[in-house]
């Protein structure tokens, strides 16, 4: 599988922005510094990973009876989780069970009697409405059991280091992160703006998110 | 349709043909639109194609890894029977067609002798339904995937890739709006449509890119063209009575295209 690098990447990046190209090492018109560069690299890699779902990690864990909390945070693996997208519980005898996401607002007022309850499969969970790292069922499980989380990891930092990174992704999917790495580049404000430019990428960007993610999610 | 055979050192000529020579673009550039447009053609249509076996072992997990170069999978069938086709369908779908597929194995009652369904989980990764049962009622599956290959990457001036004659033009009119994207300004931007030509003609290549919003921005919204009314000025507008014209005509070069049945590749 053919990766670009880091390095290779703010190269051709530097040719759009017509700075001497060096693999991101300086930019000389002093609109941009090197480590704002490459922080905006990191950053719109994440971000288009997550938009897209084109990595997916997952772990599993037990999870013990009445146990309505989960600070996933503790749980080895766990410690850089962007974002949880399915959740599947497995009871003791081995039936899996899909838990749809909600939030506290609507399990109040669905089943307000759901802090009290039990239930041998909890009909739902959530994750935004708890502590930062903190996986709620709702209502908590009767017995033991196991999770299946699938998330967006958070992928590690680009740094130009031993002549470059390789990059997340497959080269075809990079486009994507280029697009927004010189969007927001061109859209930061001051003498290097140009907010058309800067449109047009948020506009590609868009696309290539659209195309990543219909592929993951079995259309194209 | 007729393949050309086209090497890089074609490809860059025929790009800076395309482009104010009076500008100054060196060859790297040039290698870098080029591959990137080959890039973006791959992702639209999936042009470069590959297959790859996978076993897919007894196991009490229904997730999968690709290895080795396929990029992304698109269809998968059994390597044996006469009923071989696996259907493509979504988590999201099994999740609510099938409740608990992820623990159900072939061979249990009331459930399909063989894998039905795949779906993706990510651009690698992927499940089956049901899952190969584990030994000793079970055992392992082989499956073939048809899939995307990486796009070729153009290096040497020698180095070619083999692409239809009517998708040469259109790959090479976007390669020079990217190359133009340094300048910006009414340059680039009377350009842009390029853009829109490309997934047009990638519709053609790809039945279910038409589905997709960008296909149907391309075809009925161009922001860009308005963003180029606006900024470009009158003095470099081309001497037609219709401002638009140039962009239309590229525009109807790909529709026509599309109308045209591509036989095989």
């Amino acid at each position: 599988m053919a990766y670009l690098t880091d390095a290779i990447l703010l190269n051709e990046i530097q040719y759009d922005l017509i700075e001497a190209p060096d693999s991101g090492a300086t930019f000389p018109s002093g609109l941009w510094t090197a480590a704002e560069v490459l922080a905006q690299l990191n950053d719109a890699q994440r971000m288009y990973v997550k938009a897209t779902r084109i990595m997916v990690g997952r772990s599993n864990f037990t999870v013990a009876a009445l146990d309505q909390r989960v600070d996933i945070e503790a749980i080895g693996g766990l410690e850089d989780v962007v974002q949880i997208i399915r959740v599947s519980y497995i009871t003791s005898d081995g039936v899996f069970h899909e838990i749809p996401a909600t939030d506290l607002f609507g399990a109040d007022h669905g089943r307000p009697e759901w802090a009290g309850e039990t239930a041998a499969v909890p009909l739902a969970h959530t994750v935004t409405d708890g502590l930062t790292t903190e996986l709620i069922f709702i209502p908590a499980p009767t017995d033991s059991g196991t999770v299946w989380l699938h998330f967006i990891p958070r992928l590690p930092t680009l740094d130009l280091s031993f002549g470059g990174q390789p990059m997340a992704m497959p080269s075809e999917f990079t486009l994507g992160v280029k697009w927004k790495l010189l969007a927001n580049l061109l859209g930061k404000p001051g003498r290097a703006q140009d907010a058309q430019r800067a449109a047009l990428c948020e506009s590609r960007y868009g696309d290539m998110v659209t195309l990543g993610r219909e592929m993951v999610e079995g259309m194209i | 349709m007729a393949h050309q055979h086209v090497t890089l050192a074609t490809l860059r000529t025929r790009l800076f043909e395309r482009v104010d020579t009076s500008r100054h673009w060196v060859n790297a550039e040039a290698l870098i639109k080029i591959n990137d447009a080959l890039r973006f053609w791959n992702v639209l249509t999936g042009y470069w194609r590959t297959q790859q076996t996978k076993i897919i072992q007894p196991a009490s997990d229904p997730y999968n890894f690709l290895t080795g170069d396929m990029t992304w999978p698109m269809r998968m069938e059994l390597s044996t029977g006469t009923d071989r086709l696996v259907e493509k369908t979504s988590i999201a779908a099994l999740d609510m067609g099938q409740p608990g597929w992820e623990g159900q194995s072939i061979g249990t009652a009331g459930l399909p002798d063989r894998i039905t369904f795949w779906a993706p989980r990510s651009l690698q990764h992927f499940v089956v339904w049901p899952k190969p049962a584990v030994p000793p009622g079970g055992t392992a599956v082989t499956v073939l995937f048809d899939g995307i290959a990486e796009t070729p990457v153009l290096a040497a001036d020698g180095d070619f890739v083999d692409l239809e004659d009517d998708v040469h033009d259109v790959l090479l009119d976007y390669a020079a709006h990217l190359l133009q994207f340094k300048d910006g300004g009414p340059k680039f931007f009377s350009t842009a449509e390029t853009y829109q030509a490309l997934i047009a003609l990638a519709g053609d290549y790809n039945d279910q890119l038409r589905a997709t919003t960008i296909y149907k921005e391309a075809l009925t919204k161009d922001t860009d063209r308005d963003q180029r009314h606006r900024t470009r000025p009158f003095s470099v507008l081309p001497s037609t009575t219709d401002p638009l014209a140039s962009g239309r005509d590229r525009f109807s070069r790909a529709a026509g295209s599309a109308a045209t049945t591509r036989q095989s590749r």
